[in-house]
């Protein structure tokens, strides 16, 4: 099965460079023949990859443990949901994911895109192709899963795809077992949710560079980039939030997001590619930043390799970062060389992306967006910045340094509030022009929200400036998106007569991308709130407890009742019962636990927590069990009450549902329907 | 329509109130919330579970209780583990740079916006020929056509 996994690489690769150059002169010559088979060589790399992936898998599932990789990342007592996500638990085999989503992506973007994009289709190959020839070479050469170990003559082991001389096949009676941290059920699904994000930005870049190459440059792509920008987009957020929520519940230090390199590198790009769906409306409008948006959607693409480089070549030391190997080299010339060809097809193609249009006012809806698009780049630069900075400041003065959420949150938090300012006033805003006048009128419901929401603070819950300034930025935002909801109700209320509830549906039904566009902002207030919340008015205490007394913290009262343990398959568990109370209603027992695994990684790291959670609305009560004295007659704890936690992820979903409304297809019937009948109703 | 006074008055009050900000917690638990694990990456002093942290947090209580000064344990500190305790690169030397050029970044970025709209509107204005009616910004009542221009503008 190694040795078909293997040999599907080698042809896939060798088929992707065959596609590749064909599509390229098919392009130049405008040879249809070369084209399709162009097209056809992605088709057959893809299924290639596919088989590769399927061997990988069918080895772990079968625990196959000849095959190094297999044994550095699995074990015999391993639960068959974690052999299968062990695949993109290490380096090799989550390069070969990288390419296996990518062929996957390309099949249904070509199937999609192939009638829409006469003129590109030959540079939409070759991009598409290029990319692939990149990662399968990296996966033969650098990284390669299929490699076996072998035992030298001189009784030393080493991995190889074909025999060394004089050695013998070396199996190991079982593997070392995949590293604890990963043994969640977030971690199986939190990369394939990133992948599908970080991935998927790939095709915004073929986009661009396919424009580039054919010259096709109308602003028609701005339009059909869009879904296959806020698809990968969501699936981001969406990865991100659950690497969140992994931290949350597996680190056990309270916190969800530990500004580490690994995250870093996965907001980097997210924050580029939420500049780009914005930047892109103002194209698709007005005819505007067209130079800006073929950038943007190249450096989207081109900062997760960045990222990819950052956290898998381990330049940087982080909790995730592999150790150091000779896939550094590949990505860093990758990197230079694509932006090298990027910028000369921008530069060749500098006259075909001259704006359209002018603004009559600079105080309009596309300055702000404008600003808006700056802020995220900006936030994107100074994050990457702040992420490499501790290499260079080691180099220049020998001295280590840590760049860690402090430094974030003094760098990144002004530009984050400076861009909620934004989303409270962006979409109040007019296109090409809006009087000051109109402005003060549409933005007085927002700032009053935002006045009302200050002040109670102020008033009942704290004198601490920054919670009070961020959470009226998500008043003011919340004021905004609430009014830009009810004027639109009203306005189609007046105009057809329906009553407030299928006003309001009918008018998000008329432009979905419009309000599902506000839901994604009303989901990122949510998070915002949970943020703030949950990092400035967090609650803390890190005690002893002996059995069957309390502790008390933020009004809940904490009682250690008793220690069990259990059994699983690949690793006994310590239990902690912690009774738990407020005032004197019972709120239920937490069990925390400590996992103790058998497999060599297990052994390495020591035990991992998970921690007992008890969320609502309001705060989430999350117990760390960090070991007990005494055959179990005194627990060690650590105890957090982290107010509004639970909106972070209802925030996460909202985001999500939001996008959702804004890309989904309705059928034109049905849209043709609504417009007839709007179109007889007289519009005032 | 909220009135100027009032906004003044809620701005100036929220600044008299920002003393108040400065709350006076246990220096130690503050001093360990301000110094960050020199081992593991990004894991503050307060919640870190390595060895060196405790043996940290118990070196905190024992100087407190000799009566150091939060500076100056912090300070012990950065001598002894080196700056990675701060979780920040110091304000020395090439380490402003960290500092300065995220300072730059946002401010060229916001110049540069600025710079864009202003060219953006001024050749507007000496072109003159803005379409016929587009003079009257639309108001509150226009506000479905002006949604539904924009549907169809897609």
């Amino acid at each position: 099965m190694a040795d078909l996994g293997y040999i599907a690489l080698v042809l896939a690769f060798i088929v992707a460079l065959y596609g590749f150059v064909v599509s390229l002169v098919g392009g130049r010559r405008r040879d249809q023949v070369l084209i399709i088979s162009g097209r056809n060589s992605l088709y057959a790399v893809a299924g290639l990859v596919v088989v590769a992936t399927s061997a990988l898998w069918y080895l772990f599932v079968t625990n196959n443990f000849s095959i190094e990789f297999v044994a550095s990342h699995s074990e015999r007592s391993l639960p068959l949901f974690y052999r299968f996500s062990a695949l993109w638990g290490g380096q090799a085999g989550s390069l070969l994911f990288w390419v296996f989503i990518l062929s996957l992506y390309s099949v249904i973007f070509l199937l999609v895109e192939w009638r829409r994009q006469q003129r590109r289709r030959p540079y939409i190959v070759a991009t598409l192709l290029a990319v692939h020839v990149f990662f399968l070479l990296v996966v033969l050469v650098a990284a390669n899963p299929f490699e076996r170990l072998w035992v030298l003559a001189d009784g030393t082991t080493q991995a190889a795809l074909f025999r060394p001389g004089g050695a013998s096949l070396f199996i190991p009676a079982d593997g070392s077992g995949l590293s604890p941290l990963l043994q969640n059920y977030w971690m199986v699904f939190h990369p394939v949710f990133l992948y599908l994000g970080y991935v998927g930005l790939t095709l915004p870049m073929v986009y661009a560079v396919s424009g580039l190459m054919s010259g096709d440059l109308d602003n028609r792509w701005a339009k059909d980039v869009r879904v296959w920008n806020l698809i990968p987009w969501m699936f981001l957020t969406a990865g991100i939030l659950m690497g969140s929520q992994w931290a949350y519940v597996e680190l056990g230090w309270g916190g969800f997001w530990a500004w580490d390199p690994v995250e870093n590198a996965s907001l980097i790009p997210w924050l580029t590619a939420t500049a780009f769906l914005h930047s892109i409306m103002i194209q698709q409008q007005r005819g505007m930043l067209k130079v800006w948006n073929v950038s943007l959607a190249f450096i989207g693409f081109w900062l997760v390799i960045i990222g990819t480089f950052i956290t898998r070549s381990g330049i940087i030391d982080s909790v995730h970062a592999f150790a150091l190997s000779n896939v550094g080299p590949m990505f860093l010339s990758f990197i230079i060389l694509s932006f090298a060809v990027f910028m000369y097809l921008l530069w060749q193609r500098l006259p075909l992306l001259q704006s359209e249009s002018e603004l009559d006012s600079m105080l309009s809806r596309e300055s702000a967006f404008l600003y808006v698009n700056v802020l995220f780049i900006v936030a994107a630069f100074v994050t990457l910045f702040g992420t490499i900075f501790p290499i260079v400041s080691e180099a220049l003065t020998n001295t280590k340094i840590a760049v860690s959420a402090p430094y974030f949150n003094k760098v990144d938090g002004p530009i984050f509030l400076g861009i909620l300012l934004l989303m409270g006033i962006g979409p109040l805003l007019g296109w090409r022009r809006s009087s000051t006048d109109m402005l003060r009128k549409s933005l007085a419901p927002p700032l009053a929200m935002a006045l009302f929401v200050m002040v109670v603070l102020f008033m009942f819950v704290t004198h601490n400036w920054l919670p009070i300034l961020a959470w009226g930025l998500t008043g003011l935002v919340l004021g905004t998106i609430l009014w830009e909801y009810f004027r639109g109700a009203r306005a189609r209320r007046k105009a057809t007569g329906e009553v407030w509830p299928l006003a309001l549906l009918r008018v998000m039904g008329r432009n979905q991308r419009r309000y599902g566009g506000y839901m994604v902002h009303l989901g990122v207030v949510m998070i915002t709130v949970a943020v703030v919340g949950a990092t400035i008015f967090q609650s803390n205490l890190k005690t002893s407890i002996p059995l069957n007394e309390s502790v008390e913290l933020a009004g809940y009262t904490f009682t250690y009742t008793g220690l069990e343990q259990e059994k699983l398959s690949n690793h006994d568990a310590a239990i902690a019962n912690v009774l738990v109370q407020k005032g004197d209603t019972l709120i239920g027992t937490l069990r925390p636990r400590m996992n103790f695994y058998s497999g060599i990684s297990g052994r390495d790291m020591g035990p991992t927590t998970e921690v007992g959670l008890h969320t609502n609305l309001y705060e989430d009560v999350y117990v760390v069990f960090n070991g007990w004295e005494a055959d179990g007659n005194l627990g060690a704890f650590e105890i957090f009450v982290n107010p509004l936690m639970l909106w972070m992820w209802i925030g996460g979903l909202v985001m999500i549902f939001g996008t959702l409304f804004a890309v989904w297809p309705i059928p034109k019937s049905a849209t043709r329907r609504v417009r007839v009948a709007a179109a007889a109703q007289p519009v005032s | 329509m909220l009135s100027k006074r009032f906004l003044l008055a809620f701005f100036f009050l929220l600044l008299v109130a920002m003393p108040v900000l400065a709350q006076d917690g246990d220096p130690a638990t503050e001093l360990q919330k301000e110094l960050w694990c020199p081992i593991c990456q990004g894991i503050r002093l307060d919640v870190c579970e390595q060895k060196v942290c405790q043996q940290m947090r118990d070196l905190i209580d024992e100087e407190l209780a000799a009566g150091k000064s939060k500076e100056e344990i912090k300070q012990q500190f950065i001598e002894f583990y080196g700056p990675v305790v701060l979780g920040e690169p110091p304000r020395q030397g090439i380490n402003w740079l960290a500092w300065i050029i995220p300072v730059l970044l946002a401010a060229g970025g916001l110049l540069f916006a600025g710079w864009m709209t202003r060219s953006w509107s001024r050749r507007v204005q000496s072109q003159v020929d803005v379409a016929p009616g587009a003079d009257a910004p639309p108001d509150e009542d226009s506000y479905l056509s002006q949604v539904e221009r924009e549907i169809e503008d897609l």
